[in-house]
């Protein structure tokens, strides 16, 4: 417990901070088994990134279900709640108006409005929800300074394991990824 | 970790992204993909059994029940409106699947690949609920009234509005359109599956697209076929009434019957052991997605049917929805309108609205059997009042009675029963996937992704 608490910072003999290892491969076979190689090892804080969508990725890396929808659920019905509310409000004792001799409150007129304001809170949770929950927008990520790590947007496979992973160790990730199968493997500064 | 991996450059999904080999081997033998011999055979003769008993005592309840006069009329109009209810139920069984069927033809669908032959088995009966109707109409043509009260001879004289609705609504071209109606419907159900079933036999790939462009217009004439005969069949039960969202009222309550007997029909094959890895959680979890959207779409028609009657509040519109207890002055439908608010919109969609409920067969299948219940209630509250609620007792009319008897049961169960039993003989007479669809693969690797 007390040593994983310890702060642990990597950096190069220059002393610029270590982002942490990137390993390229060449198929998407490839990356997919080495996905599970680096889950199975126990990894935390990695990525897989690939030119186009590999089926099963998901599995590989281990990754659990998001808890966005409960988030979208909760703020769209709240919504949808909101608007109803605030109508009621508005029709009864803010600004009630006699409209085509209907008593005032009907919730029947409620309704779209209602709907409509709850798809719009679903809309935004959805949207804000997950850029939240994946720290974006950022405006820099250290790969993008990588020039090897450009090929991804092309034909290239990369896995990076990140020095903040409590199990980072540059020398035994280098080995792991080695042994995973990659073409080519280095690392990576955090400029 | 972040939820958006491996999707760094917005390139398409596409084959060489199938890295992982664990597809488990489907087993497509003939053992997996027929049901096991005599399937279904006890309890397809039970439900044909049923369904027959049904139907007879329906056809006695007025002479049990009966008695002089308006009495008399009144059981003959109670039987022939239950009897109603059932038929068109058993119709939306076979009208939904259709539907599904000529979109899946249409959209050249590869995940539902698996689970269209229930479905095309299920459009292919819709012979035997217009075979049931033909008693309607030969009871209507002999005593014009006891369930069309727009035939009672002399009426168009004394009501006007009728009077104007009289080049649409008279008894020839009513039936006119109900034969147009019949053929359409029984063409499109039995071409498809016969497309179906000679590609499993052959093997022709070819016949997907044949079944395509019958689909493309057959979609057509289906959604006229369909948005007409609610009117001719329901909707002039009330003839001064008028909605023109009616046509889509029905067609959502038939998605949603549909797709809820899709999914009891699975479970039932699935129980034989059969269809191991061909029909999967994620087949059901889309087909529970399916099952939400229709659910959320009928409460969608449906509101916006009653919001427009209620806004412009025209006599004509709001008797139909005063009737059935959907107004301010309550009556015995209202408890019925409540029933279908809460059991047929928000208990499903609360429920639905959670994966897991959409990925297993019991909790699908508790939904679908909600589901299904409650589109009988539907049509229900939708047929029966128009017939009957408003039949004179000893010449003094009381609207808004429920006046349930032991034949809004029979008249039910009569239609649907038999439906189902031919159902579970089609089940066990053609394979149970379609084998050789060109689209198979795709159906047996479908996933979900989310």
């Amino acid at each position: 417990m007390a040593a994983a608490a310890k702060p642990r910072i990597f950096q190069t003999e220059q002393g610029t901070p270590i982002f942490g290892v990137m390993a390229e491969f060449a198929t998407p076979a490839d990356i997919y088994h080495a996905a599970e190689k680096v889950r199975d090892a126990g990894f935390s804080d990695w990525d897989v990134y690939s030119p186009f969508p590999v089926h099963g990725i998901d599995e590989a890396m281990g990754i659990k279900r998001t808890r966005l929808p409960l988030l979208v659920a909760v703020v769209g019905l709240s919504g949808a709640v909101l608007g109803f509310g605030f109508q009621y409000w508005v029709a009864t004792q803010g600004y009630a108006t006699v409209v085509q001799g209907k008593p005032f409150g009907s919730w029947q007129t409620f309704v779209p409005v209602a709907f409509e304001i709850g798809v719009l809170f679903t809309a935004f949770a959805t949207l804000l929800g997950m850029l939240i929950f994946n720290r974006l927008p950022r405006w820099h990520h250290p790969l993008m300074c990588n020039e090897r790590f450009l090929k991804v947007s092309d034909d290239r496979f990369v896995i990076a394991i990140e020095a903040t992973d409590p199990k980072f160790d540059p020398q035994a990730v280098r080995t792991l990824l080695q042994k995973a199968g990659a073409t080519s493997v280095e690392l990576v500064e955090d400029k | 970790m972040s939820d958006m991996t491996a999707s760094a450059s917005g390139a398409h999904a596409h084959d060489h992204g199938h890295a992982h080999d664990d597809h488990h081997h489907a087993d497509l033998s003939q053992e997996n993909t027929s049901a096991p011999s005599g399937w279904g055979r006890t309890f397809g003769l039970a439900m044909i059994g049923l369904g027959g008993l049904g139907c007879l005592a329906t056809l006695a309840y007025p002479f049990v029940a009966g008695g002089e006069g308006d009495a008399a009329a009144k059981a003959q109009k109670h039987a022939a409106a239950s009897y109603h209810v059932g038929v068109m139920v058993a119709l939306g069984l076979a009208l939904g699947p259709m539907a599904l069927v000529l979109i899946f033809n249409l959209v050249k669908a590869g995940w539902s690949v698996t689970l269209r032959r229930q479905l095309e088995n299920m459009a292919s009966l819709v012979w035997l609920p217009v075979l049931l109707l033909i008693p309607t109409i030969v009871v209507g043509a002999i005593k014009p009234g006891i369930l069309f009260k727009w035939m009672t001879p002399g009426l168009a004289e004394q009501d006007a509005l009728l009077e104007h609705k009289l080049p649409f609504l008279n008894p020839v071209f009513f039936y006119i359109r109900l034969a147009v109606y019949a053929l359409v419907w029984i063409y499109l159900g039995t071409r498809l599956l016969r497309y179906s079933r000679e590609q499993d036999i052959t093997g022709d790939k070819w016949i997907t697209n044949k079944a395509g462009r019958t689909s493309a217009w057959g979609i057509l004439v289906y959604a006229l076929a369909v948005s007409f005969a609610s009117f001719d069949l329901i909707k002039a039960l009330d003839f001064h009434w008028f909605s023109t969202m009616f046509g889509v009222y029905f067609f959502a309550g038939n998605m949603v019957a549909g797709l809820s007997l899709l999914v009891l029909t699975l479970i039932c094959i699935r129980r034989s052991g059969r269809l191991v890895g061909l029909v999967t959680d994620e087949h059901l979890h889309d087909l529970g997605k399916l099952c939400f959207a229709f659910t959320v779409f009928w409460a969608y028609i449906a509101f916006s049917q009653y919001f427009l009657i209620w806004y412009a509040n025209i006599p004509e519109e709001t008797a139909w929805v005063l009737l059935r207890g959907g107004g301010k002055i309550t009556n015995e439908w209202t408890i019925v309108f409540w029933i279908l608010l809460v059991g047929h919109f928000i208990v499903p969609f609360l429920f639905l609205l959670w994966r897991a409920n959409k990925r297993s067969f019991t909790t699908l299948g508790i939904a679908a059997s909600l589901l299904l219940v409650m589109h009988c209630l539907d049509m229900f509250w939708v047929i029966r009042p128009g017939v009957y609620a408003l039949v004179p007792v000893k010449g003094e009319i009381i609207p808004g009675k429920l006046g349930f008897s032991w034949v809004d049961i029979t008249g039910l169960i009569g239609p649907v029963c038999l439906f189902l039993g031919f159902l579970a003989w089609k089940v066990g007479s053609n394979p149970l996937i379609p084998l050789r669809d060109p689209r198979l693969p795709e159906a047996l690797h479908h996933k979900n992704y989310v």
